[in-house]
């Protein structure tokens, strides 16, 4: 049983080789099928894992037999059951996407292969080191499928995500220095368990986390770490936006909530619900500004991810359960609407919505499935986002402004999403003649695109119907316990709640297609920072975090 | 002590040449420096407890910790695949552009939308 673990590792890393061995030795083009067999064999194990991690148990491995604190150790526990379980399920209908639309070769499949076992590792790891090694190879892996298509958008969007990250995997480097020289081993746990005996040295301990939090929390984008993503998710492959936006973002931050949770830094925590709401407000500030309709979905990532910090920051047991039931949702939707986009520009060829408007409604299965992924994104019962967004704003009660702010957000998204909704609705653009020349656009989609979107949707409305059922799952994986709910879901005043937020979405876009409305938006597409400026916000950020710590750790 | 100023040093070199620095290549010179400087840090935290070599015969004292030295191995390593990604990223930009300039080719970026 114990050896089962390690497998969910080596089977995509052995696949990977495979798809280049079949090609270069025996010239069989068989890429995408070899991998979409090793992911499916990857979600069987997973779900063979299921029944020991559910009663409680952590399924160990020890690499090369030696134990801790001096070996490396590989587990299974909820939290990562259930972060390999995002990342199978969402890289399986990636793959399968990618296999319909037919223009990558066996290298893609390769380098996809490599992004899938980095980051089932990463999140299974206890030992520090090991997840820098494992999140250098998602990130080696994934600058080389952002810049795939080799255009001019797709190369720079590349090089900066690669300086940036690489700033701030350095600043990851720099932490471990630091706790290696206080306590002497890099095993997780054993810091863990150390850390009381240092009382004197509890202040650079804590730097070191910081610098960690920070090096990881580039790829997990948050204010003011966020400024590369836009740019890569939406420049990349269709498949590879859903599996960047869907699961590396969650997958870095749970290894922030495990660093976190397992050396105990309650202050530190906090500070996250702050970050997590400014994050929301701006994501979808920006995102409403947008007219390229993938940047509008890049840029609710961050503001999604916002939601997810902010409902971390606030660390009861019921706050978490939210927070991790957002993140499997968001996963859901957004891998969802990238791939209902996807299609639109895989027949097209066009990004803008201007372009676009309307042509949806020759497709009316990807018009099904975007609304559902809209729907949810945006919080409307009965669909998933509504049950996960309204845990989270219920934990934040307690801090109004955080609360205020997320509601903000959630107005955003609603005006941004009608936006980005002109794409299936209206009347076409009569003017393009591209439209006219090429009917039958329905039967051009290829089968295999249409079994993800249907996949996901599916998942979308089952894990909307049966919150409790699914909260209930996640917080005994988590935290080993059922946590009271006394919260109806589909009560009277949350529906209120979303009710006015749609109202005043609705309003809000009104105002924002006035003439005046569009020059501000203008003005706000138009105020993106350079490469140097986000560099620089890199190094802002973590000295910010430092002094507002030393601050408030000295005030408690 | 004056070891631990010189790699503080050449850690702040290198991310002032990484933030600071308009031209893609020495960009990237510069996170090798920062990365390098981080290598230095952690041989100089395994230096503390000894001076020798850690080949394990009789009458050996004084042996520095092996560990940072063996995990610099896989950090070297991984900074290398990193510039050379990196350069080939640079050139494939060259060629598109015909400038190295990040400042030349935002501006390029920007118009075109």
């Amino acid at each position: 049983m114990n050896n089962l673990v390690i497998l969910l590792v080596i089977i995509p890393f052995l696949a990977s080789f495979l798809t280049l061995f079949e090609k270069y030795a025996f010239g069989i083009e068989k890429a995408p099928q070899t991998a979409i067999v090793a992911t499916s064999c990857c979600l069987v194990l997973l779900l063979f894992l299921f029944p020991p991690v559910f009663k409680g148990k952590t399924i160990e491995y020890f690499l090369g037999g030696w134990k801790e604190p001096v070996g490396i150790t590989i587990y299974m526990d909820g939290l990562s059951w259930i972060a390999s379980f995002i990342g199978i399920v969402i890289g399986l209908v990636s793959l399968f996407f990618s296999w319909g639309e037919k223009k990558y070769e066996h290298k893609f499949y390769f380098f996809f292969l490599i992004l899938l076992g980095g980051m089932e590792g990463a999140i299974m790891t206890g030992d520090i080191f090991n997840m820098f090694v494992f999140f250098e190879i998602v990130s080696i892996a994934s600058y080389i499928l952002i810049a795939y298509s080799k255009k001019t958008k797709s190369l720079m969007a590349s090089f900066n995500y690669l300086l940036i990250s690489s700033l701030g995997m350095g600043f990851f480097l720099l932490g471990i220095a630091l706790l290696y020289q206080q306590t002497g081993i890099f095993s997780l746990r054993g810091i863990a368990g150390l850390k009381n005996q240092l009382i004197p040295n509890t202040r650079i301990l804590n730097i070191a986390i910081i610098s960690l939090v920070v090096g990881i929390g580039v790829k997990a984008a948050f204010f003011p770490l966020h400024t590369w993503l836009p740019d890569a998710h939406a420049f990349a492959p269709h498949p590879v936006s859903s599996i960047l936006s869907g699961v590396m973002i969650k997958i870095s931050f749970l290894a922030i909530w495990r660093i976190i949770r397992i050396l105990d830094t309650p202050s530190l925590q906090h500070i996250f619900i702050w970050i997590g709401a400014f994050t929301a407000l701006l994501g979808a500030i920006f995102a409403i500004a947008q007219s390229d309709c993938k940047k509008i979905l890049a840029y609710h990532s961050i503001s999604q991810m916002g939601f997810i910090i902010a409902g971390f920051g606030v660390a009861t047991s019921f706050s978490l359960v939210a927070s991790l039931y957002h993140i499997l949702n968001h996963s859901l939707f957004k891998s969802l609407l990238f791939l209902s986009v996807g299609v639109v520009i895989y027949l097209t060829g066009k990004r803008k919505i201007d372009e676009l408007a309307g042509f949806g409604n020759k497709i009316p299965f990807v018009k099904v499935t975007f609304l559902v992924g809209a729907l949810s994104i945006c919080g409307v019962p009965p669909f998933n986002g509504y049950a996960s967004k309204t845990l989270i704003s219920t934990s934040l009660k307690d801090y109004p402004l955080a609360y205020f702010l997320i509601f903000i957000a959630s107005v955003g998204t609603f005006t941004s999403f009608i936006k980005l909704s002109r794409i299936f609705r209206g009347k076409i653009n009569q003017e393009n003649t591209f439209y006219k020349e090429q009917k039958n656009f329905k039967e051009k989609i290829p089968k295999k695109m249409i079994f993800p979107l249907f996949t996901l949707s599916a998942l979308c409305i089952i894990t909307g119907l049966y919150p409790e059922t699914t909260t209930g799952l996640i917080s005994r994986l988590i935290l080993n316990e059922k946590i009271k709910t006394d919260l109806h879901f589909y009560s009277l005043s949350n529906f209120t709640g979303s009710l006015f937020s749609l109202i005043f979405g609705l309003s809000f876009y009104l105002l924002i297609i006035t003439q005046k409305g569009s020059k501000v938006m203008n003005f706000l597409r138009k105020t993106r920072p350079t490469l140097n400026s986000s560099l620089l916000l890199v190094v802002a950020g973590f000295l910010l975090i430092v002094v507002f710590y030393l601050l408030t750790g000295k005030a408690t | 002590m004056m070891a631990f100023y010189l790699i503080i040093s050449l850690f702040l070199l290198g991310i002032w040449g990484i933030v600071s620095k308009d031209n893609l290549i020495k960009k990237i010179i510069s996170l090798n420096i920062f990365n390098s400087s981080l290598v230095v840090l952690f041989i100089y935290i395994g230096s503390r407890t000894g001076s020798t070599a850690p080949i394990m015969e009789k009458n050996i004292k004084n042996v520095v910790d092996p560990l940072p030295q063996a995990l610099m191995l896989t950090s070297i390593v991984i900074s290398i695949c990193i510039m050379a990604l990196a350069l080939s990223l640079a050139m494939k930009v060259y060629k598109k552009h015909g400038t190295l300039s990040i400042s030349r080719i935002e501006n390029k970026l920007n118009k075109d939308e």
